[in-house]
């Protein structure tokens, strides 16, 4: 035995040995003593002493107990039975490769993002502070706030720091071509938010972030990398962002590109939208709430201020409110309810998993009941029969866990794959913590293998099972009714699944079939920002966007081309609130809202919006001439129901007072496009013309008679020539963004679909398993009634319908089950409601049909039980 | 010689630590000494004493060290531990009240 080796405990094996060896020896001397020959000595000294091996086992037992040796003689059994069924052990493995594999995978996605380990203390206490309404529950919204105020609520007393925040690309020209940065405008205490210290230099002083300080930068870690080679005179350096000089004062730590990866750090002043006054709200709060304050104080604490706020200032701050966020939280706001959703269904599946290998596991036991019956009988332990059975799942479920967990390295780029985006700023890696899951499953597994034939085999009464595992006479079927449960509970967890992958799978179908408004194919989009300090005045401005499009709509292979400020689905959007002209005013808060745009004259055409009523802008409509919207379709049904609109008036409301209370003339309505989202439910919209409204960004769209990719660099050469210091930037299709848009439905729909297929295969494995077992069990008396003259549809049917009760009874259990599943999940869901019944009939007659099948194959070899073998058997 | 009687295992236990409390001592020479103390009534089989003596080493009543005996030869003394020596003193003394109380019965009963 070679485990006595590998335990051998500080010489205590050689102890042993020459001590007794010693006792021996003494007593062939006292034998010699006595007179006898040598020979008679060694002999006697020997009956007397007995087995010596018993002894030292004796000895072993007291000194180290017995658990590690047996439990490794039960592990090298438990493989040698294994051996000898390597079908079994196949698909036993198999099973458990697939579910700790996906359980794995699935959770290592959770860990890089769910549980994101930061390199700050107490993150939890790093919040989005958002101006809302003052009815606004806590769903967080980006809800932006203007200088003044947030100078007031630097009065609050529940915050270590609260800083002013907004990211927005700058141009960084100087270098060989133009390039664009991701800029993030802050204020001075920005970096004490997040307690972070400067990896180069500093970061900015107080009062750096008032207006007349000097331009000063800090670059992340990643920038420095990535765009100035780790340049070790940095901080001696000057860059030219949006046509400025601006000096490198600090680098930051690396893993620091908070709170979207910001690759330079500007103050808050030098941002364009930056007004010392209370009607610019264009940037939103960050803050560190102090330790022993909760995030419900932080909140009334600056709602108190807000309230205020609201008295004196009423046209601009009427009404606000404040939310207070976890920053974790909405980062990850969009893959939190998926990521959740899939770890609950990959859970299901190891279960399932489990049931069936415990149901397979069960059979063979059943098997070997004579064997622990002969066992028992012989006087081993009701423990230690079920510590045996334990070791034997040990080494399926290590075999498992190990395949499972290299199974999952494979999953993880697959898993990046279909959503690029979602997993763009995470690192999933099976790192120690996702390695510690695996095994804990794994064991769990083992555990959970091995209970069921534990408490089925050690619970029977030794006499009875004895006789059955000699005589083969079946009298109680206890483990019969173990299995069934078995199966009835994996019919139940796979409806679960089921239903929830055809509900998803029926949301994702309406999302892909609602209308973005735009025809998408062949729709090319880049984005720029003007420097304001270059194009100082309007018309300068005005005229780039139209200048722009004009160029590059000479480009071959270019048919049309346009500006837009925010495309639909681009992440750029904007709103107003607005009311119909000589419409009594509804009190704030209260006010229509749409989405607004502006565009240049060929928008409409380029992407394929219909005109429906009046006209799109032209060339006419200018700074000089009056000012002219025109409407989306959604607009006028809801506000002009009565009349035509166009021709019509509407008066803007904005806390913008350069806005606030314009008059505009509707001059056109078109159709509807979704905005931010496939999911918007709204689509009322307001589009304005460039020439008429100053605007520094634009999003180039072109529709190309060929792949719009391929004309990308054309494209970007046309626009410098235009200003050879122009970047040009998220060059991508409209069809990406679409894309982009379902991705996280898309791998919820997908993996969902997957683990609820895998989940009814196993399920159909399990009731197969069951039933053809209870087919052999039965063998005898279907031989009988065969014989006997019964019909063969009858005897069929005997077998169907025990595969049908469970099937039914799982269907049952698991249909209300999928019931109080689907409500959770129906935040997700687009277009169908969580009881949506064409998705329930799919789940349910998906499962029926196969474990029916299933039920099929050993219903038709009971048919084929030849009575005459049979009965000679007996 | 006697009818030999075997030990309940308390009673060897005891008979160990009574034997060791005179001097340290090895496996064989702890046997020898209760045979011939008890005039060969007691005989003490391999079987129960070498697990008696790991027990008792593993509770920590007694200690073993390897010595060289009176011939040169290594052998494992065990010796009492002072854990062993109050163990002993109040086994002995549950020991006299058990005997004297089993005494009292079948004299006068």
């Amino acid at each position: 035995m070679k485990f006595k080796r590998l335990f051998r405990q500080n010489g205590f094996e050689p102890d042993l040995e020459n001590e007794l060896q010693f006792h021996l020896e003494r007593e062939v001397q006292k034998n010699l003593a006595s007179g006898m020959s040598e020979q008679e000595a060694w002999r006697q000294a020997k009956i007397a002493f007995g087995g010596m091996e018993e002894i030292k086992q004796q000895c072993r037992e007291l000194r180290f107990g017995t658990w590690v040796e047996s439990a490794g003689r039960d592990i090298l059994y438990g493989l040698r039975l294994l051996k000898k069924s390597p079908g079994f052990a196949f698909v036993a493995v198999a099973i458990l490769a697939l579910s700790i594999g996906v359980n794995t995978a699935i959770f290592s996605a959770v860990n890089a993002v769910l549980l994101a380990r930061w390199p700050f203390s107490h993150p939890e206490k790093i919040v989005f502070v958002s101006e809302d309404t003052e009815s606004a529950h806590s769903d967080f919204r980006w809800g932006f706030t203007s200088v003044l105020n947030f100078e007031d609520y630097g009065r609050q007393r529940t915050f270590d720091q609260l800083a002013l925040w907004i990211a927005q690309s700058v141009n960084l020209t100087g270098q060989d071509r133009p390039d664009r940065l991701i800029g993030s405008f802050v204020t001075a205490n920005f970096f004490d938010v997040f307690g972070a210290k400067p990896w180069l230099g500093r970061f900015f002083l107080p009062g750096e972030d008032q207006p007349g300080s000097p331009y000063v930068a800090v670059l992340s870690y990643e920038a420095w990398q990535t765009r100035f080679g780790i340049d070790p005179n940095i901080l001696s350096r000057q860059i030219t962002l949006n046509d400025e000089n601006y000096s490198i004062v600090g680098v930051l730590p690396r893993g620091y590109r908070l709170p979207f990866e910001s690759d330079v750090y500007l103050t808050v002043q030098h941002q364009t939208s930056y007004h010392r006054d209370r009607s610019t709200k264009g940037f939103l709060m960050l803050g560190r709430v102090k330790q022993d304050v909760t995030l419900a104080q932080a909140k009334a604490d600056l709602n108190t201020i807000a309230r205020t706020l609201g008295h004196d200032y009423p046209t601009e701050d009427a009404g606000i409110g404040i939310v207070v966020t976890d920053f974790r939280q909405v980062l990850n706001q969009s893959v939190r309810m998926p990521l959740l959703v899939l770890l609950g269904a990959v859970a299901l599946v190891l279960l399932i998993a489990c049931a069936n290998l415990a149901n397979l596991l069960l059979a063979r036991g059943f098997q070997r009941r004579g064997e622990m019956a002969l066992r028992t009988a012989l006087g081993a332990k009701r423990t230690r029969i079920i510590r045996q059975l334990i070791s034997e799942a040990i080494p399926i479920a290590l075999a498992g866990g190990l395949a499972g967990l290299l199974l999952a390295r494979g999953l993880l780029p697959l898993l990046v794959h279909m959503a690029p985006t979602t997993f763009r700023d995470v690192k999933i890696v099976l790192d120690g913590r996702v390695l510690l899951f695996g095994s804990l499953l794994t064991l769990l597994t083992a555990v959970l293998l091995a209970i069921a034939p534990a408490v089925q085999l050690s619970g029977t009464d030794g006499a009875s099972s004895l006789n059955w595992g000699i005589r083969g006479n079946i009298k109680t079927n206890t483990g019969g009714k173990v299995r069934a449960a078995f199966v009835i509970c994996q019919v139940a967890m796979s409806i679960v699944l089921l239903v929830g992958a055809s509900l998803l799978i029926r949301s994702f179908q309406k999302l892909m079939a609602s209308d973005t408004g735009l025809s998408l194919d062949n729709l090319l989009t880049m984005e720029y920002r003007l420097p304001r300090n270059k194009y100082t005045s309007p018309e300068a401005q005005a005229a780039f966007h139209r200048e722009v499009a004009l160029r590059v709509a000479q480009v071959p292979g270019v048919v049309s081309s346009a500006i837009v400020q925010g495309l639909p689905l681009s992440g750029n959007w904007g709103d107003i609130h607005f009311i119909r002209e000589g419409a009594p005013v509804p009190e704030k808060g209260k006010q229509p809202v749409a989405f607004t745009n502006l565009i240049t004259p060929e928008y409409f055409q380029t992407v394929g919006i219909p005109i429906l009523r009046g006209r799109a802008f032209n060339d006419e409509d200018s700074a000089l001439t009056p000012p002219v919207v025109v409407i989306s379709r959604a607009l006028a049904q809801r506000h002009f129901r009565d009349q035509d609109p166009v021709g019509q008036g509407l008066q803007l409301m904005d806390s913008d007072p350069t806005v606030n209370g314009e008059r505009v003339t509707i001059v056109g309505v078109v159709g509807n496009a979704k905005q931010i989202s496939l999911r918007d439910q709204d689509e009322a919209e307001i589009y304005f013309p460039y020439a008429q409204k100053p605007a520094i960004f634009g999003t180039l769209v072109l529709r190309t008679a060929v792949d719009p990719m391929s004309l990308a660099n054309a494209v970007r050469q046309a626009v410098w020539g235009l200003d050879k210091d122009q970047p040009v930037w998220k060059i991508r299709t409209a069809q990406y963004l679409v894309q982009r848009d379902v991705e996280d439905d898309r791998l919820l729909m997908v993996l969902m679909t997957g683990f609820g297929l895998l989940a009814m295969l196993l399920t159909a494995l399990g009731t197969y398993g069951v039933l053809s077992n209870t087919v052999g069990q039965r063998r005898q008396e279907i031989g009988v009634r065969i014989a006997l003259g019964a019909d063969l549809g009858k005897v069929r049917n005997l077998v169907m319908r025990q595969g049908l009760k469970m099937v039914l009874a799982g269907i049952a259990i698991g249909g209300l089950a999928a019931i109080a599943v689907s409500r959770m999940i129906a935040s997700v869901l687009y277009g169908i409601g969580a009881l949506d019944l064409v998705a329930y009939a799919a789940g349910f007659t998906v499962m029926m049909v196969v474990a029916l099948l299933a039920a099929y194959l050993p219903a038709r070899s009971a048919t084929r039980v030849d009575p005459a073998v049979v009965l000679r058997c007996e | 010689m006697g009818e030999q009687l075997d030990l309940l295992q308390g009673t060897l236990d005891l008979l160990i630590l009574k034997t060791l409390a005179l001097e340290a001592n090895h496996g064989w020479g702890i046997a020898q000494r209760i045979q011939q103390v008890s005039r060969d009534v007691l005989q003490v089989g391999q079987g129960s004493l070498y697990p008696a003596l790991h027990r008792l080493e593993k509770k920590g009543l007694i200690s073993s060290e390897w010595r060289a005996t009176e011939s040169n030869r290594k052998a494992k003394y065990y010796e009492l531990t002072r854990s062993g020596r109050s163990q002993l003193a109040r086994e002995l003394s549950e020991w006299h009240r058990m005997s004297g109380a089993i005494a009292l019965v079948l004299d006068n009963a």
